[in-house]
């Protein structure tokens, strides 16, 4: 009543355990108007729902203000009650009886009021209707008590996430292979596939341990090598590498439901690695594609022409070396020649061969 | 006088079925959750649910099982008058205007009490079920968890609700009409109280 009529004291129940430890569900509250008890942070204090003769309040701990706005929280919530203007704050609590103290104290002054009542009175005297009207009381006054004073906490459930968390996503360009490791709280994966930004399904393979194995095919990475390009200003000095990103879409069918994981899968492209042996040169090709070499090979010195020339494609992820038979000793030039994400692009390795 | 007491007899019979029914109510399933995701059981009188492997806490759950107080109070009260005035008839004291008006008092009481168990059963079904992540989409780290509905089973306090209280005749909810027509027959032994006050009185004695 007091709280529907504004009054300036407020008795309520507290009905939930959000106030805990300060506050147990049946404690009694008492709260003074927050006009006459201005709340400061830290205080407990009652706020009530917006809708007209509604005594539905929430008694929780004022955090702060901040402008025309108050932030509350239960103690025992893990997160604040959404802001609330302050013009519902309505009390703020004064004091707090625990259940122990006021139930019987309130069950002992019903009886004696009832006892009293009655005491004295002659049962022909007694008025028709009186005793059905003091028993119906008697039932509305309780009521009136636990029901008047308590209220239905709005605060919103807490409930966990499921603790799922995508861990690491690896490339290995040799076996073209993207591994997708899972923290998966304990679902079990039942059966996976993948699907690329061009709607390739891939299927995936369940290793133990919540991961993944997709084998990349060798056409979609080759479509993804020759539709990549470059603007040859940005290309540093060879050997660059250029990043990559893959993206895959997973879908898991777990023991609980289905997750759809976007994935990116990140690796280089790598312009062929280039070194001098005995006679000739090592080209390294660290890509998950084939790439096409070609070298000639020039005498130097002013106005030697091509001594020789090798070319061949070379497998993804392997070394191929060139060392053409027949060079007289001496020093050569072997440029390494090669299109690298559309641009034409060559590597010059001074080569001594000798007698 | 029969009439008094088949009016006492059918009252206290309704009264006491309707009281039980309620106070069975409340410590009976409105719903139960089996899944991978959402496993747990609501009572109106408490609760437990685990959510993601985790105990979940639903204030407003707590809020109404301490509100389901009212609701046992209010089957328990009528359950005590019945037994006082049956076991007062048993006993050969006829007081059978007090009686009557127990009679009366414990359907008023009933009336009460069935619209405190249609609201709790309300707040459960509309406010609370709703909230729980029974279905849908979860967003978690790894991605967007698409849940498996998990097996609900519905109680009888469920059905309680949907096929009686919640269901409305001309707009006016089924709980209401069960409590106008438990008032309307709570004043029938008020009537016939009122009617035994007027009657002339006998007494025993030498003429």
């Amino acid at each position: 009543m007091g709280k529907l009529l504004h009054l300036p004291v407020a008795f309520m129940v507290v009905t939930s355990n959000s106030m805990q430890p300060a506050l147990r569900p049946g404690d009694l509250v008492i709260g003074v108007s927050a006009r006459v008890l201005h709340p400061r942070p830290g205080d407990i204090v009652v706020w009530c729902l917006p809708k007209a003769l509604s005594t539905a309040c929430i008694v929780h701990r004022l955090l702060r203000v901040s402008g025309s706005y108050a932030i509350t929280k239960g103690d025992a919530n893990p997160r604040p009650d959404p802001p609330i203007p302050l013009t519902r704050l309505r009390y703020r609590v004064a004091l707090r009886v625990p259940v122990y103290a006021w139930v019987p104290l309130f069950i002992a002054a019903a009886a004696a009021y009832v006892v009293s009542s009655f005491r004295g009175l002659e049962w022909g005297r007694i008025p028709t209707g009186l005793v059905a009207l003091t028993l119906l009381l008697s039932y509305l006054i309780f009521d009136a008590v636990v029901i008047g004073l308590s209220y239905v906490d709005p605060s919103p459930p807490i409930i966990a996430r499921p603790n799922m968390t995508l861990e690491d996503v690896g490339f290995d360009p040799s076996s073209r292979i993207v591994t997708i490791h899972y923290s998966l709280g304990g679902y079990r994966i039942v059966v996976a596939y993948c699907v690329t930004s061009n709607y390739t399904a891939l299927k995936a393979r369940i290793v133990p341990g919540d991961t993944l194995a997709v084998k990349l095919p060798g056409q979609l990475l080759e479509r993804l090598w020759s539709g990549r390009r470059v603007d040859p200003a940005v290309l540093p000095k060879p050997p660059a590498r250029v990043l990559q990103i893959l993206k895959l879409t997973c879908v898991l069918r777990l023991s609980g439901g289905v997750l759809v994981s976007d994935v990116g899968a990140s690796f280089y492209w790598s312009e062929p690695r280039v070194r001098a042996v005995d006679g000739g040169v090592v080209v390294e090709n660290d890509n998950p594609v084939p790439v096409k070499v070609r070298v000639t090979i020039i005498k130097a010195g002013v106005g030697a022409g091509v001594a020789a020339a090798c070319s061949h494609v070379i497998p993804a992820a392997s070394t191929w070396s060139c060392r053409p038979s027949g060079l007289a000793p001496g020093t050569y030039r072997f440029v390494v020649s090669y299109r690298f994400l559309g641009v034409n692009r060559s590597q010059v390795v001074e080569v001594h061969v000798k007698g | 006088m029969l009439r008094a007491r088949l009016l006492l007899a059918s009252s206290f019979l309704i009264s006491t079925v309707i009281s039980a029914l309620t106070m069975s109510v409340a410590w009976s399933p409105v719903v139960i959750v089996r899944g991978r995701n959402v496993e747990g059981v609501i009572y109106l009188s408490g609760y437990s649910l685990r959510i993601f492997g985790r105990e979940a806490v639903v204030r407003v759950l707590e809020s109404v099982s301490t509100l389901a107080l009212a609701l046992v109070m209010g089957s328990v009260f009528p359950l005590v008058l019945s037994a006082y005035s049956l076991g007062g008839l048993l006993a050969g004291r006829e007081r059978l205007r007090l009686h009557l008006e127990v009679a009366s008092a414990s359907l008023a009481v009933t009336a009460v009490n069935v619209t405190i168990l249609y609201s709790l059963l309300r707040a459960i079904i509309a406010g609370v079920l709703p909230l729980l992540p029974l279905k849908g989409i979860v967003d978690t780290l790894a991605g967007h968890l698409y849940l498996e509905p998990p097996l609900v089973v519905y109680g009888p306090a469920y059905a309680l609700y949907a096929r009686i209280l919640s269901r409305s005749v001309l707009g006016v909810p089924g709980a209401l009409l069960i409590s106008l027509g438990l008032i309307a027959a709570a004043s029938l032994p008020l009537y016939e109280a009122l009617r035994l006050e007027a009657e002339p009185r006998y007494t025993r004695g030498p003429q």
